[in-house]
């Protein structure tokens, strides 16, 4: 007995193109944005605005999934029943148009859950900030719009390359002419951007008119496409309004006060960050406490370490937070693997940094007038080419982009390589002694020996 | 005609580009087999086409029930609900059954959803499917994939079947057992069917119109086509009746 309301075979089909759209848009989202992890992982605000990034080949899968789907007719060639029927264009696709749409958003979903569980464990302060996912959403609906068109009148066996494409096409447009015009106005056309939202912020507005805009693109593209024209009319109104607004606003980038305030933890080692990267606050104190350890006992307890030079006078300047009291800063930055912050520190290159912060950077410090090179100089390199022979890290310059290659200088210097001998042949509680005597010189780059 | 189930062609042109295809037609079509004859090229399955609703004429109309036959308006996507085309050739979706498709045809016609279980027994029973219901398109023969477009084109009980070449690639026997389901059909509906086969023309007309070079060139019953040549009825008076007609002469 027949008893179907509703073609089994067209559920079956739907079922198969949503699971099939959502698992594959969910998949190269999360490739997509894991890629750049070291950019967002524990920072919320890097993280709700990452997710953008997985529209970039999610609008390629989700055009061409709509392509193969508007355009199945007329590759079966049943397209008569289509062209004859008594439902209007938009409720003979929609069922398609639909799924699609759903599979897209599907995935969508799936990547933002993706990034929040990755950052929740990690994240100190902040949420979600659900106005800069929203183009994400959006742009799966300009995609289905693009799909749509490209399945109505690309061949039907071509369609699904060109929807696949177009996407892309359009967004190498826009970087190209962004690049080419420095304008910030045609990136944010986008639904991703590069702008780190450590320090800095996107205006809402821009971020609800770049949403409107991709929201009216694909309606009206789909309007078009169904014969719809009133609302295809209406749409591109929209969109225009939309980009009118981006005008006032695209390009525009605003500082995060709150991101500059100084986080410190009482010592020892007592330390700093930025509320950018209070969640490597504690990695980063671990790290300093395991590092100075191996001074053999020297007490830095009335020393301060800071990420950067800035960090206080910004805080002081965007945060209105006073400088913490203290008789010494000591500048290590965060080693995170020579990208942007909101990852983790590199704890292979970290000890490099603070040999640098400890031992070079009061001579440099001390050089910056021009005059002759401060007396501790010498005694600078031969500390950091211990300090980094100890902990097994190379001597040649390789830790870090600029560092001094403290090999080739012990090589040319015998007084250097006689002093290092001599530092190395010492006992730990000689170490301990001779640090003890001269840790003011050492932060001032004085003569220590 | 007194009967409102009437198919009206009225001035109707339809040019590809620059090239004419058809040109001031003009023909009223009532209840039973019509049939359009003609030769290929003649300009049939573009007439099919918009008597279907699947193709806007450049002027002219096409009106049933005094309602034009054009998806673009409520009413006459209206209209479009009464109307069932089986084209010469079609495809199929590949995953669906041969139940799954009338009814997916179903729909597209809204057949309200209580009702579409009934009518796709219903029309599988008139093109003796039944056996097929649950076999998917791809693996059905020639003969029976006609007969399951067929059983699409009449999926919402249609008052108007447009048939473009239905016996086209049948064997004599599938080609018989075609023609007792058309006759089955005819005697409640407008058919038009369009051929240029004179066994078909035989075997279902009640009407003919002759169509050449994009033009109705007449219009009769089977016994005035052979009389038009003087010639007495059946096959070998049609094909004489026919060639009359296209050289002038009838």
């Amino acid at each position: 007995m027949i008893t179907m309301r509703v073609p089994h075979g067209f559920i079956r089909g739907r079922i198969a193109l949503f699971a099939g759209v959502s698992v594959l848009v969910a998949l190269q989202g999360v490739a997509t944005i894991s890629e750049r992890s070291e950019r967002w992982v524990g920072h919320w605000p890097n993280t709700s605005a990452t997710v953008g990034w997985a529209a970039l080949w999610g609008s390629c899968l989700i055009a061409a999934a709509t392509a193969w789907t508007v355009a199945a007719p007329r590759r079966g060639r049943y397209e008569h029943l289509l062209a004859t029927s008594s439902r209007t264009r938009l409720r003979v696709y929609a069922p398609g148009l639909v799924t699609v749409l759903c599979g897209g958003l599907a995935g969508y979903l799936a990547d933002i859950a993706y990034v929040a569980i990755r950052t929740a464990p990690e994240a100190v302060s902040g949420h979600a900030d659900i106005l800069e996912m929203l183009p994400l959403p959006a742009s799966a609906l300009a995609a289905v719009g693009t799909g749509a068109v490209c399945g109505r009148f690309v061949p039907p066996l071509l369609a699904p390359v060109v929807a696949a494409v177009v996407p892309y096409i359009a967004y190498m447009w826009v970087v190209y002419t962004d690049v080419y015009t420095d304008n910030l106005f045609f990136q944010d056309l986008l639904p991703m951007d590069d702008t780190p939202r450590d320090y800095l912020t996107v205006p809402a507005e821009l971020l609800v008119s770049k949403t409107i805009l991709a929201l009216a693109v694909g309606v009206a593209l789909l309007a078009w496409t169904l014969a719809a024209g009133r609302t295809a009319y209406g749409s591109a109104v929209v969109a225009g309004f939309a980009l009118a607004a981006m005008f006032t606003v695209a390009g525009a980038r605003a500082d995060l006060p709150s991101a500059y305030a100084a986080v410190c933890t009482d010592g020892p080692p007592r330390t700093c960050v930025d509320r950018a990267h209070e969640h490597l606050a504690d990695e980063y104190r671990r790290l300093l406490t395991s590092g100075i350890a191996r001074l053999d006992g020297v007490d830095l307890t009335d020393v301060t370490f800071v990420q950067s030079a800035e960090l206080l006078p910004n805080s002081a300047k965007f945060a209105g937070r006073p400088v913490p009291a203290g008789s010494g800063f000591v500048v290590v930055p965060l080693a995170e693997h020579f990208t942007m912050p909101a990852h983790s520190i590199d704890e292979r290159a970290f000890p490099a940094y603070l040999g640098t912060g400890l031992f070079f950077a009061p001579c440099v410090a001390a050089t910056t007038d021009g005059s002759a090179p401060p007396p501790g100089q010498r005694t600078a390199v031969l500390l950091y080419h211990w300090w980094l022979t100890v902990n097994g890290l190379p001597t040649g310059g390789g830790n870090f982009p600029g560092e001094v290659a403290t090999a080739a200088i012990v090589a040319d210097d015998q007084k250097v390589a006689e002093g290092v001998a001599r530092f190395t042949a010492m006992s730990g509680a000689e170490r301990g002694q001779w640090f003890s005597q001269h840790k003011r010189d050492i932060l001032t780059c004085g003569t220590a020996a | 005609m007194n009967d409102s189930r009437v198919l009206e062609v009225k001035t109707l042109s339809f040019k590809y580009g620059r090239k004419t295809v058809l040109s001031n037609v003009d023909l009223t079509l009532g209840v039973g087999a019509n049939v359009l004859l003609g030769r290929n090229g003649a300009g049939k399955t573009t007439l099919m086409r918009m008597l279907a609703g699947a193709a806007r004429p450049t002027s002219g109309s096409v009106r049933f029930a005094s309602d034009d036959i054009d998806g673009r308006s409520r009413a006459g996507r209206r209209v479009l609900r009464t109307v069932g085309w089986l084209p010469q050739e079609f495809g199929f979706p590949p995953h669906m059954t041969t139940a799954e498709f009338v009814a997916y045809a179903a729909w597209l016609k809204e057949v309200p959803a209580a009702d579409v279980a009934d009518r796709v027994a219903e029309v599988l029973r008139v093109v003796d499917l039944r056996a097929k219901a649950k076999v998917r398109l791809r693996e059905l023969s020639g003969g029976q994939l006609r007969r399951a477009g067929l059983a699409a084109a009449i999926a919402a009980d249609p008052q108007v079947l447009i048939l473009d070449e239905p016996t086209a690639g049948l064997d004599p026997e599938q080609r018989d057992g075609f023609h007792e389901l058309i006759r089955q059909l005819r005697s409640h509906k407008v058919t038009v069917i369009a051929t240029h086969l004179l066994e078909d023309v035989e075997a279902l007309a009640e009407t003919i119109v002759v169509v050449d070079a994009g033009s109705v060139r007449w219009t009769g019953n089977p016994r005035e086509l052979a009389g038009a040549a003087g010639a007495p009825e059946g096959l070998k008076g049609l094909r004489q009746g026919f060639q009359a007609v296209l050289e002038g002469t009838a």
